[in-house]
């Protein structure tokens, strides 16, 4: 087919009668010219911070040292000593787990509830997926409001129940959970999204199939469509931890990485080492670090998990 | 369509000609030469339509000063500022000049970024025209002998009481708590508790520790702890016996006396204790000059503003933010930075700012400037804030103030919350700033 058209051009041109090597030469260059815009971006604002982020995690460079010197692993060492990494990682682990597995339930509860149309099917689809409309700092925002003790909305609701005066934001115990809350209720309507999606691909005939067999509602769930939905729970899984670690604005914005470091997670760290004490070794070291969890988990996933998912029927 | 060709031609030529005429006079206007172009990078710290003013006084700076453009950057918060500040320090595109957290000199110096004012000051009239600002405010502008920034928009925690509330609960709504054991005693009797023993009404707030241990450091002042290196910013003491009771107090309010609500305070409690005053849940708060426009247009009550009660003295810190002129900056550069700062810093523009803002006077000549007189008849209260200024300490200014200020703040925060005694949550913070100080000694 290629080379058809390419005999074509040579019989229309008669510049590229003359010189058909140089042509040729051109026509195998033009699909990296078509990608060369992306990786343009990429070299750009990916490839080349991470390499510089690898590069100076190497050194030890403050604003204040006006040469920077090498000093290999020193940076990583000090990780390993720093009792507020230290933390930092069990708060982000306890992010993890406490966001992801209920965020992904509830997602695919929605869309399950959601994807049978009756006449509050689009409100209800509405009404769940409009917090991912919202910025997350909007959000953060108004979410600020929501848990103020005293005339907080849910310290007025609670107040009948467990009694008010509850400090959510205020409190090592509830701070942490309290945006793990907002930030359930920000995606969880953003990953329905996906498995509205990933309902729409399985085909009617596989449920009339159990119906015929007398498959109750929770067998053919578990027989049919939990199965067949796999790729998107495996893809959801996957979006949901990579944003764990990747939340900063409602930190940023809700608790200051306070109260007592107990909601400091590791971006947050990074903006705070980098951007605020300028210690750009050590947040070189920890953007590294960052990074190497994100791909250990596109690795999990991708190599582990795939292995066990169907994706024919 | 060949006429309307012509004519075409000919308006140009007509246009253009005006054009020429126009860039002759503006040259001639402009003394032959182009303006000289200033960088401005400005946060802004407290609420209101403070962009909009900032704007109105550069552009009328810009329009009486034709030599000189200044092109004002917004950079956020001052967090945002000092980042975006030292990024372009650090990426060899400095800003000309900036307005800046006041405690950051030594950040800034030690980032070699800015440069001493000694100069400057003494083209202006030297120690005559720089007296004529409040001294407490220069307090954290001057190191090594040198004087590196000049006043801006600056504050101080101050203390608001409702005066219905003192009325309702017997106290006499003219005379507000005068020291720390009024202040426990007055909190007792300003706390409402309702019948299931549930508090409805607190005694006193005060955002200790946001992200900022601001309002503790009028406390440790006021306790009489000497908690900083004031001459080079170099040793910090955090875990004196001073600064040990000033924690004490704090907790008391929250566990002994129950004046207080419990546990840390936290970064979403420094702006829901201005609102929860208004709401007339608390009787007393701690909160900063900037809010007192907030609190005049939202507060349904009567209500007043007081010196921070005194421990062993009277005592606030100074906060907010002052004008720095960047290194290695072309040298009219320089002048034309610092014709701008000081036309900023003019009584009748500064009073602009202060009565736009919130912000306290910086200079004693402001407070006669017919505005700001005019505006005192209306806010009698933003009187103390500037007698406060009298009793000021100076703001923690250090190296590497962010990091040991975050600290500080773990530190308040853990004895807050009971993981740690507040000898031992001071010990440690001594122990981490310690540590970090080491490589300036």
């Amino acid at each position: 087919m290629q080379d058809q058209t390419e005999v074509r051009r040579f019989v229309a041109s008669p510049v590229a009668l003359a010189r058909p090597a140089a042509l040729r030469r051109r026509w195998r260059v033009q699909p990296y010219l078509f990608l060369l815009p992306s990786l343009a971006f990429l070299a750009t604002f990916t490839y080349y911070p991470i390499l510089s982020s690898l590069e100076m995690s190497l050194y030890r460079v403050t604003a204040t040292v006006s040469h920077p010197t090498f000093t290999g692993l020193r940076n990583y060492a000090g990780l390993a000593t720093d009792p507020i990494f230290r933390q930092v990682l069990r708060n982000s682990a306890e992010f993890l787990a406490g966001t992801v597995p209920v965020t992904v339930a509830l997602a695919l509860v929605l869309a399950l509830l959601l994807n049978r149309a009756h006449a509050l099917t689009t409100p209800f689809r509405t009404a769940f997926f409009y917090p991912t409309l919202l910025p997350l700092v909007g959000a953060a925002a108004i979410w600020l409001f929501v848990y103020t003790p005293g005339y907080g909305l849910i310290d007025v609701y609670l107040r009948a129940i467990v009694g008010g005066g509850v400090n959510w934001l205020g409190s090592p115990a509830l701070a942490l959970p309290a945006v793990m809350i907002l930030t359930i209720w920000k995606n969880a309507g953003y990953y329905m999204l996906f498995y509205l999606a990933g309902l729409q691909t399985i085909p009617a005939e596989l449920y009339e199939a159990g119906r015929l067999e007398g498959a109750s509602g929770w067998q053919q769930f578990r027989a049919i469509t939990f199965p067949l939905l796999g790729p998107t729970t495996l893809f959801v899984l996957l979006i949901a931890s990579i944003n764990a670690f990747q939340s900063v604005d409602q930190i940023w914005l809700m608790t200051g990485g306070g109260p007592d470091n107990t909601t400091n997670l590791l971006l947050f760290y990074i903006y705070q080492v980098a951007f605020m004490f300028f210690d750009l070794g050590k947040a070189a070291a920890l953007t590294v670090f960052l990074l190497a969890v994100l791909m250990a988990i596109a690795a999990l996933s991708f190599g582990v998990l795939e292995r066990r998912i169907h994706y024919e029927v | 369509m060949g006429g309307g060709g012509m004519a075409m031609v000919r308006r140009w030529t007509a246009l253009a000609a005006v054009a020429a005429v126009a860039v002759a006079l503006a040259q001639a206007g402009a003394g032959a030469q182009a303006p000289i172009a200033l960088r401005y990078y400005y946060p802004v710290g407290a609420s209101g339509p403070l962009n909009r003013l900032m704007t109105e006084m550069v552009n009328d700076f810009n329009a009486s000063h034709p030599g000189i453009r200044v092109e004002p950057v917004f950079a956020g918060n001052y967090v945002e500022a000092m980042a975006k500040a030292m990024t372009a320090v650090l990426g060899g595109t400095p800003p000309d000049l900036a307005v800046l957290d006041t405690p950051e000199l030594y950040s800034l110096l030690d980032r070699n970024a800015i440069i001493p004012l000694d100069d400057l000051i003494a083209q202006s009239g030297g120690a005559r025209w720089l007296d004529d600002f409040y001294g407490a405010l220069l307090l954290n502008a001057r190191a090594n002998g040198h004087v590196y920034s000049i006043p801006w928009q600056r504050s101080t925690p101050i203390f608001y009481y409702n005066k219905d509330m003192f009325r309702k609960a017997g106290l006499d709504p003219n005379r507000p708590p005068k020291n720390w054991t009024e202040l426990a005693a007055y909190g007792q009797k300003l706390t409402v508790r309702d019948a299931s023993d549930r508090v409805t009404q607190w005694g006193v707030e005060a955002p200790v520790a946001d992200t900022s241990p601001w309002v503790f450091q009028g406390f440790l002042i006021e306790a009489g702890a000497k908690y900083f290196d004031t001459e080079t910013g170099k040793w910090v003491k955090f875990n004196s016996p001073e600064a040990v009771s000033a924690l004490q107090f704090i907790l008391d309010l929250q566990r002994k006396y129950k004046v207080h609500p419990p546990g840390p305070t936290s970064k979403a409690f420094w702006d829901q204790v201005p609102q929860d005053f208004i709401q007339q849940k608390v009787a007393m708060i701690y909160s900063t000059t900037g809010n007192m426009t907030f609190i005049r247009t939202n507060a349904k009550f009567e209500w007043n503003a007081a010196f921070m009660p005194a421990g062993k003295r009277y005592g606030a810190p100074t906060g907010g933010g002052s004008f720095y002129i960047f290194n290695k900056i072309p040298q009219d550069h320089v002048q034309a930075a610092w014709t701008f700062i000081r036309w900023m810093t003019e009584p009748a523009q500064a009073a602009r700012w202060s009565i736009g803002s919130g912000y306290v006077p910086i200079r004693k000549t402001e407070l006669s400037a017919p505005a700001f007189a005019a505006y005192l008849k209306q806010v009698p209260q933003a009187l103390t804030a500037t007698l406060q200024l009298r009793v000021a300490g100076e703001q923690m200014t250090i190296h590497d103030v962010d990091q040991i200020g975050t600290i500080l703040v773990t530190a308040i925060q853990a004895a807050q919350s009971g993981r740690l005694s507040p000898q031992a949550a001071l010990d440690q913070a001594q122990r981490d700033a310690t540590a970090i100080l080491q490589k300036y000694q």
